[in-house]
């Protein structure tokens, strides 16, 4: 009994003396990042990265879209709102950067019931799906208010750091609000309101042959099955869609197939529709695409046609008199 | 399971405290459970076959070969045993078919545990153990189930059916020791990797200095992860108390290469010397050096050939046979020179010899780690060519701090090392009870902040 005592006090005491230092380093701030995100190598302060503290900050005001759409870099690059207003609907695109399933969960679970959306377009990154969910997590401490959700989320990574940079950013928030920072201007990118970003960047990268097999994290798969379950639960039909990649990536993914017809087919068990546009589309590398992964504004345009013609086309949106958008 | 992650951070605390509330009776059990179900986590599931038939086989033959008459009964069992331990081995880890699909994480090492325990029945130097599942713990007691040490019978089975006492101070030590292993590991080696992973994944884009730094660097990293985990697994046996061998004894203080082999990897070294190189130099004896020369390199080619089935294994095995081949023939002329000089005894020498030893040992790592063998001689011929420039040596980090927490890190460690007395953490804990808190909570601090956390496997994890 008095070993036991003597542990939780030990244990109690270590939590008192951590929450301290973090105290104290998240207190000192050195050109524009805090101590504790030097030493823990988390680099992004508030508005640096992807947009996101203007995307977080226009969301607080968003309610009732049509499309919603969650993803990686992939979907904050791919997805243009303009393209969808053609045609009366109003889309939010909710992507930031290195965004897992798991980071996609959380955020979805915080904010479905503000923006009740009408379909949510889920973009699925399979190269973002090797990866924990903590480079992913960085981008949303830096720029989006403290919640519940995202302590579920620093606790889901499985890092350490991710937790510590959440007590941080506790403390950070109370000496610099958030509501003090301005977005931060990135080269060649341009925010455009409904969260997409537009980049003026036509081609500008250089193929090489490196050929790696992607190895999905178990989790990322469970967290995609959780997400389907979660737009279940709030009645929202929800599509998953593989964004067309190029030719170059696509080849030196060989395990590619392997891991689409997975996700396929768990898509297909919850009867949710699951588009690869893989199989259907043909973009050209160097006229198509800014990098080896996104698509430059051409490439956007092209595929958000006929993204929003197979949406229209399996029902998923019911066509709609031209005309002002309301719901926005 | 990693050591590092999350999950073992969660697993082990659990474990624990089951192992508190069992009864003695229950205990053995309860470690054999969780010991596969540490191995399942692997999600592997053909590892767990080869575990369990590893287990069958190895008690089958051991009871076999004790209770035989002759001993030419003897010796077939002992070799149906080691056949079939050996065939597992070949099959997981040497096929193409298995070991391009699955990494036989662990195998080598119950597999050699399982060889030294049904030649030690042979040799009458232990007796074949009677109880199933106390020698399914043995092989499989998750500690030590993925990397070693490689445990002796006589020393782990013992401690296994001892009955269980709470003990304060093993269980400070053992935590003491787990939290110094992932030091070395999260803090340490992680971070060097950094730079290793840079040049040695593209060695071609180098020349010169970054080449000779990333090689010494890689031969810290190794050190740093390996040792790393063996203090994590035997401070995670310590809390039940169970005292695994020590695997490690400060390895680049060696004045020679011999010397080396006795201080790195202790339990896999001390292996091969028992079961490869003495048969092998009792059966070359007759030849003299030579046939010390001839048991050494083929028990080094097999130390490389176990490692993996790649050509930098074999030349990093054959480069180490050679180094102690020629040590047989140099070693008395080196003596009485050093006695005609009057420096033997001098401890300039001694730190000459820590220097060369250290750097002869870097020179093989250079094959270990290299990718090819095209990699390897690149870098061997390229190492001192070049522009004499420091910027690409340091031009690895993704910012700039990076190298001063190497740095802080590696002080941090220094400062501990010079500390304790050997692996006496006590000795550091004879503090006032505040300031003993006081370093041990800001050591865990350091862990928790300067640690790398992403998904990073142990080195060895792969051999």
């Amino acid at each position: 009994m008095r070993n036991t005592c003597r542990l939780v006090f030990l244990i109690i005491g270590f939590a008192i003396f951590y929450f301290t230092v973090v105290f104290i380093l998240s207190s000192i701030q050195f050109k524009g990042l805090t101590l504790l995100q030097i030493l823990t190598a988390d680099k992004i302060g508030p508005g640096g990265w992807g947009h996101s503290l203007l995307r977080f900050r226009e969301l607080q005001n968003i309610k009732n879209v049509d499309i919603l759409f969650v993803g990686s870099s992939k979907a904050y690059r791919g997805y243009d709102p303009r393209v969808f207003q053609t045609k009366n609907y109003a889309a939010f695109n909710m992507g930031s950067t290195s965004q897992t399933p798991m980071n996609t969960y959380f955020l979805l679970k915080q904010y479905l019931p503000k923006i009740k959306p009408k379909v949510i377009v889920f973009d699925l990154d399979i190269t973002d799906m090797a990866m924990d969910g903590y480079e992913g997590i960085l981008d949303l401490l830096a720029n989006i208010p403290i919640s519940w959700e995202l302590l579920e989320m620093s606790v889901a990574t499985g890092n350490p750091h991710a937790v510590t940079n959440f007590l941080g950013k506790l403390i950070r928030d109370q000496k610099w609000p958030l509501a003090s920072f301005d977005q931060q201007n990135m080269k060649n990118d341009k925010y455009i309101s409904g969260g997409y970003v537009e980049t003026t960047i036509d081609s500008e990268w250089v193929a090489d042959d490196n050929i790696a097999k992607i190895k999905i994290l178990n989790n990322q798969l469970d967290y995609c099955s959780k997400i389907l379950e979660l737009a279940k639960t709030f009645n929202i039909p929800i599509v998953e869609v593989i964004q067309p990649m190029n030719d170059i990536l696509l080849r030196s993914i060989p395990n590619y197939k392997t891991i689409a017809d997975h996700l396929k087919n768990s898509a297909m068990k919850r009867s949710v529709i699951f588009i690869d546009f893989n199989n259907t589309m043909h973009l050209d590398p160097f006229v198509d695409y800014m990098d080896e992964f996104h698509l430059n504004q051409k490439g956007v345009l092209k595929y958000n046609t006929v993204l929003l013609d197979r949406l229209m086309a399996n029902k998923v949106l019911l066509p709609r008199a031209v005309g002002p958008i309301g719901t926005h | 399971m990693a050591f590092n992650t999350f999950s073992y951070l969660l697993f082990l605390p659990v474990i624990f405290l089951l192992f508190l509330i069992c009864t003695d009776r229950l205990r053995w059990l309860l470690l054999l459970v969780t010991s596969f179900i540490f191995y399942a986590f692997l999600l592997k599931p053909l590892l767990l076959f080869v575990l369990l038939a590893v287990i069958v086989i190895s008690f089958f033959f051991g009871m076999h070969i004790e209770k035989a008459i002759t001993s030419a009964e003897r010796k077939k069992f002992l070799w149906f045993g080691i056949s079939g331990n050996l065939f597992l081995l070949v099959l997981m880890k040497y096929l193409p078919f298995t070991s391009s699909r699955i990494i036989a994480i662990g195998v080598s090492f119950y597999v050699f545990q399982a060889i030294s325990y049904l030649a030690d029945i042979y040799l009458n130097m232990a007796k074949a153990e009677t109880h199933f599942g106390y020698f399914a713990l043995y092989l499989s007691f998750f500690p030590k189930l993925l990397q070693g040490p490689i445990e002796r019978a006589g020393n782990l089975l013992p401690q296994l059916k001892a009955k269980y006492a709470f003990d304060y101070a093993n269980f400070r030590f053992g935590l003491l020791l787990f939290a110094w292993g992932l030091f070395k590991k999260v803090v340490i080696a992680d971070r060097l990797g950094v730079y290793v992973d840079i040049v040695y994944n593209n060695v071609h884009a180098f020349t010169g200095l970054p080449l000779l730094l990333s090689t010494w660097a890689y031969a810290f990293q190794m050190y740093m992860d390996f040792s790393g985990y063996t203090d994590m697994a035997l401070g995670s046996a310590r809390l039940f108390n169970i005292n695994l061998t020590q695997n490690f004894n400060n390895p680049y203080m060696a004045t020679s290469v011999a010397d080396f082999w006795r201080r790195w990897h202790i339990s896999l070294s001390r292996w091969i010397f028992d079961y490869v190189f003495e048969p092998l130099q009792m059966t070359f004896r007759s030849y003299g050096k030579w046939g010390t020369t001839c048991s050494l390199l083929a028990t080094f080619l097999v130390c490389g050939i176990w490692h993996g089935a790649s050509w930098c294994f074999v030349f990093w095995g054959l480069i180490y046979g050679i180094y102690l081949s020629c040590s047989v023939f140099y070693r008395p002329f080196q003596k009485k020179l050093y006695a005609a000089l009057g420096i033997e005894k001098a401890r300039f020498l001694k730190y000459w010899r820590i220097f060369v030893t250290f750097n002869l040992i870097s020179f093989a790592f250079v094959f270990f780690r290299s990718n090819t063998l095209g990699d390897a001689f690149y870098l061997i011929t390229h190492m001192f060519t070049g522009k004499k420039n420091l910027q690409p040596a340091f031009a690895f980090s993704q910012g700039k701090y990076e190298l001063g927490f190497l740095f802080m890190a590696a002080l941090i460690y220094v400062c501990i090392c010079v500390l304790r007395k050997n692996y006496d953490f006590l000795s550091f804990l004879k503090l006032s009870p505040f300031k003993k808190c006081l370093a041990v909570y800001s050591f865990m601090t350091i862990i928790l902040i300067l640690g790398k956390f992403h998904h990073t496997n142990f080195m060895y994890f792969k051999f």
